[in-house]
């Protein structure tokens, strides 16, 4: 079925290309060179969650150049899902102010302060009356902000770039907070919180002094925690962690599963997965577990390596896997840009040099 | 009578000045990573060959995304450079030098400032300052302004990198205000699938070479010892293969050695982090021993001057691999200036 799909996109890609030399030629009477334009869009055949993967010859994504959405990806979702933990008790744009907003990291410090001492003070002053800091999910809501905000202090770093030091040393978290974070993990009981705690406890290990000791943690605990966006974050910096420790085949596995599963981080996975030796690549086919999971991989080598021959051993695993769309858009684009060729008498002359051009597996 | 005494004065005045500065020439190499750390064999060969000045790239300078300049990719010195006489090189792209939002003054403030911040930071001293930067005739005004600003502002001795296109037109693109000039005497070719080495080959260094005697800046020179693999894959680059070591490719047996510059892979297979498929072909760039023997001749034949100093680009296990042979014997390559 794909591989008819292929077929049918070559076909109708070097139609329009005939017909628009007829149109120019018709219109203008004067010989017009081939000036590289594309006539195949990808984004009608394949999900928009996959568009900054399709064929772009100078950046390393399509539509976006490069990733830099590491600071504010999950932006959205995790204020929908506070919002929808929280309720009534914070409207949207107060929550938006304490998780996004860099400002609030005082305001967050003196209302959790507040919390123990009972003393007010300006921050409490200027929140009384707008919510409700008795409330026992604010309360909650106030104290997670907090260890989040001293972790996030390593993990989104903005520094000037002209100063030295500051690029030398970034901050890492210390063991005093990952301990606090652990116990909050070990001791709260709401799955919603649990959940938030885990997540903030692996991420403090990430950029910690001892980042492997999250390899560990993760092991532990990875069957008792729901295999949600913050699980596949967590995956994410166990497989560059693998990858730090040159266990390429592990590390590019685990990038497959992240890859197969959040749609958010496929931009992350697909940047990061670099297999470095056949053995390794081969390793990694050893590791999956179904053919789903052996297509993730074949998908991530399409992106990376060999798009024609992913196609072909992923429609042997599973010929309606998902990840087969956006690839046959990669060999239209690539095989569009390498095929071209110079429009000359007539548009059957075109056709037979181009179908000469068009690598015959392809075809 | 007065008039022959005259004559016979004017002409050895003339001869005296056309011998060639009779100074020695020494021996370093460019330091080209983010973490400074010399390996045991790399230390051995730098000791055996009386090496004790590394030019080291201490960071370089591009556009952001928002257009301003900002230093990338700064160095960290791990071990082992107490050892040597640290240059700091900067390497800046042509482009900072063509953007409006670039303020010249303030890009020397901060790149001397920053400079000294690495120095600080790791307690080196420096007396010489070096500039990369590939200028062209639009982009030469700011760029030599930049190093004014620089040598006044620090008093250090300044160098600045020349390529062998600026030595030809440099009466376009000008010549950089500097102390001396280091010529880069390799990658004068294109990168491509045929068979010439783009890193160096005579007959592209013979369209330069003469307008050497006639450049007005005093020259030291860079010679290369490095190489790496062209990734061929239907008579088309695909990409290029930086520190190649070509031993581990052609004892692997899924490679072919077509000739002594060219392997092709025997079946679709990935090594080093390349994926290589069935027929693609690897053209190695490498110089040889020879190679720098006969660049160093021809370059002895065109210098106005002896060059007071031959930088070796760069250190590097896998090129001194190349140069095992030599061994403490490399620093010969001297004795043909």
């Amino acid at each position: 079925m794909k591989a008819k799909t292929l077929k049918r996109f070559l076909i109708t890609f070097s139609v329009i290309v005939a017909f628009s030399y007829v149109v120019i030629l018709a219109c203008t009477g004067e010989d017009w060179g081939w000036f590289g334009y594309s006539n195949f869009s990808p984004e009608p055949f394949a999900d928009k969650s996959y568009s900054p993967l399709f064929y772009e010859p100078y950046e390393m994504f399509y539509g976006i150049g490069h990733d830099d959405s590491y600071a504010n990806r999950f932006n959205d979702e995790i204020t929908s899902e506070w919002l929808s933990y929280c309720g009534a008790i914070l409207k949207k744009n107060q929550l938006e102010w304490f998780l996004l907003n860099d400002s609030s990291i005082k305001e967050i410090s003196d209302l959790f302060a507040y919390q123990t001492s009972k003393q007010s003070n300006v921050s409490v002053n200027k929140w009384t009356g707008k919510i409700n800091l008795q409330d026992q999910k604010i309360k909650d809501f106030i104290e997670f902000m907090y260890y989040a905000k001293k972790v996030e202090n390593s993990s989104v770093s903005y520094y000037d770039p002209w100063n030295y030091e500051e690029t030398a040393k970034p901050a890492k978290t210390d063991s005093k907070l990952t301990n606090q974070l652990l116990k909050k993990y070990q001791t709260v009981n709401d799955p919603f919180l649990k959940n938030r705690y885990w997540f903030q406890y692996s991420k403090a290990l990430f950029y910690s002094d001892n980042p492997n000791n999250l390899i560990a943690f993760f092991n532990e605990s990875k069957n008792n925690v729901p295999k949600n966006t913050l699980y596949y974050r967590v995956l994410s910096y166990v497989a560059g962690l693998y990858y730090k420790n040159k266990d390429f085949a592990r590390a590019n596995y685990f990038f497959s599963i992240v890859f197969d599963n959040c749609v958010q981080l496929r931009v992350v996975s697909a940047y990061n997965f670099h297999p470095q030796e056949e053995s390794d690549w081969q390793k990694s086919l050893q590791m999956a577990v179904s053919n789903d999971e052996k297509a993730a991989l074949w998908a991530l080598f399409g992106y990376y390596a060999d798009t024609e021959r992913a196609i072909e051993e992923i429609y042997k695993l599973n010929p309606k896997n998902k990840h087969l769309d956006y690839l046959v858009t990669r060999v239209v684009n690539k095989t569009e840009e390498t095929s071209q060729t110079e429009i000359k008498e007539s548009v059957s002359s075109y056709k037979s040099d181009l179908k000469k051009k068009i690598d015959s597996n392809v075809l | 009578m007065k008039l022959k005494l005259f004559c016979i004065f004017l002409i050895s005045l003339w001869l005296t000045n056309c011998q060639k500065e009779e100074t020695e020439t020494k021996l370093s190499f460019y330091y080209w990573k983010t973490r400074f750390s010399v390996s045991k064999f790399e230390m051995e060969f730098l000791k055996s060959n009386q090496v004790k000045k590394l030019y080291v790239r201490y960071f370089d300078i591009d556009l952001n995304d928002t257009g301003f300049a900002v230093p990338v990719g700064p160095i960290s010195f791990e071990k082992d450079y107490e050892h040597f006489t640290i240059v700091p090189v900067v390497y800046i792209k042509n482009r900072v030098f063509t953007s409006n939002k670039t303020s010249i003054k303030s890009l020397s403030d901060k790149t001397i400032e920053f400079i000294n911040q690495i120095n600080r930071f790791h307690k080196l001293q420096c007396t010489e300052l070096q500039f990369d930067c590939d200028w062209t005739k639009e982009s030469s005004q700011k760029y030599f302004q930049f190093l004014e600003m620089v040598k006044k502002e620090t008093n250090l001795t300044i160098s600045a990198t020349i390529r062998l296109h600026q030595i030809k037109y440099y009466k376009t693109t000008g010549v950089p205000p500097v102390d001396y000039g280091v010529l880069m005497y390799y990658n004068m070719g294109k990168i491509s699938a045929d068979s010439s080495n783009s890193i160096y080959q005579r007959e592209t260094a013979d369209k330069y070479i003469r307008y050497l005697s006639s450049y007005p800046l005093r020259l030291n020179v860079a010679l290369p010892i490095f190489g790496w693999g062209i990734h061929i894959r239907h008579q088309q680059v695909e990409g290029l293969i930086n520190k190649m070591n070509f031993n581990a490719f052609i004892g692997d047996t899924n490679f072919i050695l077509k000739n002594q510059a060219r392997l092709i892979a025997k079946r679709n297979y990935i090594k080093f982090g390349y994926y290589f498929m069935k027929g693609d072909e690897i053209k190695m760039e490498r110089i040889s021993h020879n190679d720098i023997i006969e660049m160093s001749e021809d370059l002895n034949k065109n210098l106005r001057k002896k060059p007071g100093e031959i930088i070796i680009y760069d250190l590097d296990s896998i090129n001194l691999n190349q140069f095992k042979n030599e061994g403490k014997n490399f620093k010969k390559i001297l004795d043909y200036f």
